[in-house]
This record gives structure tokens, sequence and C-alpha cells, in this order.
């Protein structure tokens, strides 16, 4: 039986003011096929797939051919500005089958009656992707969506998607950066840029003396109010935490999605208040030369009206050409504006600019490195490893990924619940 | 302390704040009701001594301010020293007749500038499309609508000059030049193009939101996308605009009733900065302090109520 085909993509580029941006793609999928979308940051991922779902923006410019059959669900790869902020996640599925869709990406009770900024990202996430599939698409164009999702959650999510593939005979067309997700789905995989392997060739070294951040016994409840007066505990994200970090340490903190590592990272960079406990940071109190936080959302961390070169020249005088070469990016892209670049670039902006604003001090890293395919990763580490080299700062590493954390941090430590595992 | 408590006393410490400030300024200002009086032979300058003494002009300016005050607290606000009434007796009746235009200009021009940005920005091809078709003046400009250039313009337009066209246009058609309509037609002519402009930006701006464009991808229905997903984007400016406007609308209407001859509160407050009638003056500032505050806390409330992130307690 020969079934028609989902997507076909004949010679299909996209420019923004004649740019070239996603070279001709041609790519043909049928009912009940997954297809990977792999390459490095920046190649145009993100983009073809914006290119296929009708949302890319007025500036751009689509040429060849795209040809869809049936609905289309996109999982988009920014998590909070593509949730209504004004409803609880509940009220924003359009099904009446919404409970037992977020149920299904794990997502209780208490989360799906709770608004996009109470949510953690990998919770952002998996209701992001509950909500494409609660509109019953044919193709699924799915941009990074285990990225901020721990090794456990994805499994699941990716089995979920793989189960209504195969019992609705929808495609799938899913971009990511980890192999592991093309392997689990049984993907075809359409590499956009060649593969290539790197090898991390140089390690942390080993934490120096003193202390750079202390923090004892901190409790932090995020509360609710129904109206003018009454307020209500609702989620208790850390109890009685402490940890040490070491000046010149690069210490990993890793844990299911929703266990509290961004409260923690927010609570030591000073953007939260806490309920008791305390929080020491060597160098200063958590001014912005001693602490520098890395959002799980770098387009968060950025200004988007800026360019590349604005946003480093307000923390830093260091030659941001020579920064962003170093980042893997053309030194000739500081005249660029931020809303230009791909999120995995504007990660590596923000984590430069971050570092480069430190004199010493402490780098959070919440989940920065998750949109960055292994080779840029492996640069943006070297990087990291030769600065603390030079200046003694230190790292809170904060992610999903198992092997990143082993590769690349002196200490691992896990958090569930809101505490620290021993 | 919970959010109510604090915006009430923020709100109370305001309207003490600008009494106070109105009440040093007007102290400050050379002359008072009686300076116009000693030219008068009939009255020896004994007599206004006397005078000055009995309503309370000598005393220094904190002084007068504990007696104004309390006179709010227990009678009318003091007396006026030009019309011989309680100023609270005085100002009752302006009120009510500076709030019959008021609300219905503040109304009108409420539905009519939420009318033209929705009717503005429904012609366009809809959520994160581009002005399409054939080029035209709009299109060549980047301008959504015609209505946008024509708004801003009549923005720009003092309110003297729309009433000067209504008496105009009244006279030259044979209409009555007094009456309610011409104030309520001036605030409606000064208060439309705003919210047109604010309304229409706003509405603009929630439509090429990432999670609206995104709700509409997922084939979510037109009317949900503008209730559910749209209108509550934008309303948050608007309400803050709502609480601004009534203020706004008051200030304007004071001016546009002595221009168009309404016996409201305008009238009565020019003639008593001109005689000096302090009383009247300082009770005036500080009723407009006191809608100031209450229409900002109304405003505020509502946000409150429309936006979760602010009930989030930190």
């Amino acid at each position: 039986m020969n079934a028609s085909p989902l997507l076909i993509l004949s010679g299909t580029s996209v420019a923004y003011s004649k740019r070239l941006v996603v070279p001709p793609v041609s790519l043909t999928m049928l009912p009940g096929e997954c297809v990977g979308l792999a390459g490095e940051s920046g190649c145009g991922k993100t983009t073809l797939l914006r290119s296929i779902a009708g949302l890319l923006t007025t500036t751009a410019t689509c040429s060849g051919r795209v040809e869809v059959n049936g609905k289309v669900g996109f999982v988009p790869q920014e998590l909070l500005p593509n949730l209504s902020p004004y409803l609880e996640i509940c009220h924003q599925m359009d099904s009446p089958d919404a409970g037992r869709i977020l149920s299904s990406v794990q997502l209780d009770g208490l989360r799906q009656n709770a608004y996009p900024h109470q949510l953690s990202g990998g919770e952002r996430q998996r209701a992001l992707i509950a909500q494409a599939l609660a509109g019953k698409p044919n193709l699924i164009l799915a941009d990074e969506p285990t990225a901020n999702l721990d090794p456990s959650t994805e499994h699941c999510v990716l089995d979920l998607l793989s189960r209504y593939v195969r019992e609705t005979g929808a495609g799938l067309l899913i971009a990511s950066h980890r192999e592991r997700v093309f392997n689990q789905l049984g993907c075809r995989v359409h590499r956009m840029t060649p593969l290539e392997y790197v090898a991390l060739s140089v390690k942390s070294h080993q934490a120096q003396s003193g202390i750079q951040a202390e923090v004892c016994s901190l409790t932090k409840t995020y509360y609710s109010r129904d109206w003018l007066l009454r307020s209500k505990p609702r989620l208790q994200a850390l109890h009685q935490v402490s940890l040490s970090i070491a000046k010149g340490e690069m210490l990993a903190l890793t844990g299911l999605s929703g266990a509290g590592k961004s409260t923690l990272a927010r609570c030591l960079a000073g953007r939260e208040t806490w309920d008791s406990g305390t929080i020491r940071i060597a160098d200063g109190k958590g001014t912005p030369r001693s602490v520098q936080l890395v959002s799980q959302e770098p387009s968060q961390s950025l200004n988007l009206r800026m360019t590349v070169d604005e946003c480093f020249k307000e923390t830093s005088k260091l030659n941001v050409a020579e920064l962003l070469e170093q980042m893997r990016l053309p030194g000739s892209w500081i005249r660029r504006k931020t809303t230009e670049l791909s999120e995995g670039q504007r990660a590596r902006v923000a984590i430069a600019r971050s570092a480069a604003a430190l004199d010493g001090g402490l780098l959070i890293l919440d989940e920065s490195l998750t949109g960055l395919d292994t080779v840029t990763r492996s640069h943006v580490l070297t990087y990291l490893f030769n600065l603390q080299q030079k200046t003694g700062m230190s790292c809170l590493l904060i992610t999903h990924d198992a092997d990143v954390a082993k590769q690349a941090a002196s200490r691992i430590i896990r958090m569930a619940n809101g505490s620290l595992l021993a | 302390m919970s959010y109510l408590l604090r915006r009430l006393l923020a709100n109370l410490w305001q309207v003490v704040a600008v009494s106070l400030l109105s009440f040093y300024l007007f102290s400050i200002v050379p002359g008072d009701f009686y300076s116009a009086e000693r030219f008068n032979p009939q009255h020896s300058a004994n007599y206004l001594d006397q005078l000055q003494r009995e309503s309370g002009l000598k005393l220094s300016w904190p002084s007068r301010y504990l007696v104004w005050m309390q006179s709010c607290v227990s009678s009318d606000c003091g007396t006026s020293l030009a019309h011989e009434v309680g100023v609270r007796q005085l100002l009752g009746p302006r009120l009510a007749k500076t709030m019959m235009i008021t609300i219905p200009g503040l109304l009108l021009a409420w539905i009519l500038g939420l009318t033209f940005a929705l009717l503005s920005i429904r012609r366009q091809n809809g959520p994160g499309s581009a002005p399409r078709g054939r080029p035209n003046l709009c299109r060549l400009a980047r301008i959504r609508s015609p209505l946008t250039p024509l708004a801003a313009t009549a923005a720009m337009v003092p309110d003297v000059i729309s009433i000067a066209i209504l008496l105009w246009g009244s006279v030259r058609l044979g209409l009555p030049i007094s009456g309610i309509w011409l104030p309520v037609t001036g605030m409606v002519f000064a208060l439309t193009p705003i919210v047109f402009l604010h309304a229409a930006n706003s509405l603009e701006y929630a439509r090429e939101l990432p999670f609206v464009l995104l709700a509409k991808q997922r084939g979510v229905m037109p009317t949900s996308i503008w209730l559910r997903y749209i209108l509550p984007a934008a309303a948050g400016p608007l309400v803050s605009l709502a609480g601004l406007s009534f203020t706004a609308a008051i200030g304007s209407s004071l001016l546009i009733e002595v221009l168009a001859g309404w016996p409201g509160l305008g009238p009565l407050f020019l003639e008593s900065v001109q005689t000096r009638d302090y009383p009247v003056v300082q009770t005036t500032v500080v009723l407009l302090a006191v809608v100031l505050s209450c229409s900002n806390l109304l405003a505020d409330l509502a946000l409150y109520r429309l936006d979760p992130r602010i009930r989030v307690r930190h």
C-alpha cells in the first residue's frame, strides 16, 4: 500500500533578508515515521521546523516546496514565552481530555492547576508537549523536546511520543542534539551538518583551598494568593539545603525536573528570597561581580533588543570578537542582534558574557549547556576550565545529563524534592 | 501585610502629601483673598486685617493646614471666602455637574476607542501576519491602519481647539450651544484618540506574542484566541490607562466646562484661583488627589486579579 507522504520538503531553504540560514533541504516523511533532525547549534533546525509549522517571522523568506498533509503539532524550544501567563496549564490545553494528557507527561494535579511561572523548566517543556499532543496532530514537529528533562522523564516522554506515532500513524520530526533520543525512537536521522566527535581534552582542575559559596539549612516555600488577602503555601521548593562550593571548583547539581535546582540557583544569585537559612558568598554579598547566573532559557538572560557587542559591553571591556571565537561563534557576529541567533548561540553568548563579567566568583549555569551539541559543549567547557585556571572561578553546573556532569565536574550532588541526597 | 492594606496606606500617604504640598505652594504665592480689597477706599486697613484674622489668613501655613484638616473631618472643609458658604456645600452640586459630563464622556470615549481599535486590528490578516496586499500609503509607511495617524493627530489637538471647532460647527449647523452635549462631545474628542492609540498598540503587541501564535498554529478557534489569549494579554496596559484616564478626564472636564460654559467644578475652580479663595482651591485639589488615588487603586486591584504573576508572594 502506498500511503501519501505527510511531509514533503523539496529544496526548502529559509533566508532572513537575503542571509541564508537554512540551506536547501529535501525530505519526505511517510505516516508512522520518525525522522530526527541533527546538526550543530545554529545550523537552522529550529528555523526549518518553524517554516514547516508556518511560524516564521515576517522578515524570513522561505523558498522551495513545503507540503504538509494533515494537522501539525509544534513543540517549541523556547518554553516560557510559548505559554500564556494568564491561564493555568490545564486551561491552555484546549481539549476536554486535558487531565489525562497532562498526567501522561507526568504532570500531577498540582502542576496541572499551576500557572507557567510556577513550574520548573522541565515541567513547562512537558506541558508544551502535552499541548501539542492534545490537538491530535498528524505530524508532530518537536524542537529539542527533551532538552530540559532528566533521563527518566525523557525516557517516558519519548515513549509517549513513539506510542502516539505507532497508534495514530502520525509522523514525528524531532530536532535534538542527543543521539540517544534518535536511538530510542528508532529514527531515520537527517543531518544538517556532518556528525563530529570531539573528546574533551582538558579536565576540570582540582579545587583551591577556601570556600566560594556556602549554603546552610536553606528553606524556601512558594505561596500563592487566591485573591487579595488569603495566601497559602503551594510548594516547598527547598528543604534544609546545605552545601559548600570551594574556590575554583566545578560542582554539578543533578536531579529530577522540579527538584528545586533552579530555585537554589536563583537564591544563590540573590534573585529570590528564602524563608530561613543562610547563604554566604566570598568576595562580596552576592554582587554581580561575585555571582553570575545564566538562566535555563538563554533568551531570558539577554536583552533581545541589543546586539551581541552591546550585551558584552554592559559588563566587561574584553575583546568581544575573541570571546565569540572561543565560544565557536564567528567574531564578525558582534554587530548581530541577539534575536538573530539560535537558542544554542544565545546560550553561548550568555555564558561567555557572564563568565567575562566575573572576577573569580561563582558562575551558575542552569541547564545552559543542554541546547548545545557535543562539539560546541566541549568547546564551552574547555573555555570555562581555562578561565577557572586563570581566575580561580567556581562553577555550579546544573544539568540533567549525567554524562556532562561526569565529564565536567569534580563533584556531583543529587537533589530530589527540594533536598540534597547524600 | 496584605496587599490591599499596603495599597490603602500608600494612597493615604499620597493624598496627605499632595494636600501638604498644595497648601505650602498656595502659602508662598504673594497676596491673598483680601489683597484686591486694599485698593477699595471704603475698607480700612484695620477692617481688612480683622477679616484676615477671622478667616485664619494670618496664621502660619502649617497651623492653617491643621485647622483645615480639622474642618474637613468635623464640618464643611472650611468656608469659601468668596461665597461665604461651606466648601462642601458649594462643591457638592458642582461635583455632581462635573460627573454628569465626565462619566458619560469617559464611557463613550472608551467604547469608541476600543471599538475602533478592535476593528482596525480585526481588519488585518490575523495574528502574526504583516499587512499584505496591493501597496498603498499605509503599507509603505508600515502603518497598520489609516486610523492610527488620524488618531495621533487628533490626540495632539488641544481641548481649546476642539471646543472651538465644536462651537463653530454648532453655530454653522444651528445646533444649541448650551446643554450637556457640547462638553460631553468635547471630552469624547479629547479622550477617544488616546484610548484608541493605546488599545490598538496593546492589541497589536498581544497578537504577536509567541503563545498567541502557537495557539493559532494549534488550530484554536479564533473567538477563543481573542477571548482567552489576546484580550487578557492586552488588558494589562489598558487597565492601567483606565485608572489614569479617569483623572485625565476630570482634568480635561475642568477646562472644557470653562470653555463650554458648563456650571461644574471647572469655572468655580478658576474663579477661586483668581480670587485666592484658598479653602475652595485646596479642597478641590485634594478631591482630585483622592479621585486619582482611588482610580489607581481600582486599576491596581484589577491588575492584581488579572495577572497571576503579580499574586506570587516573594
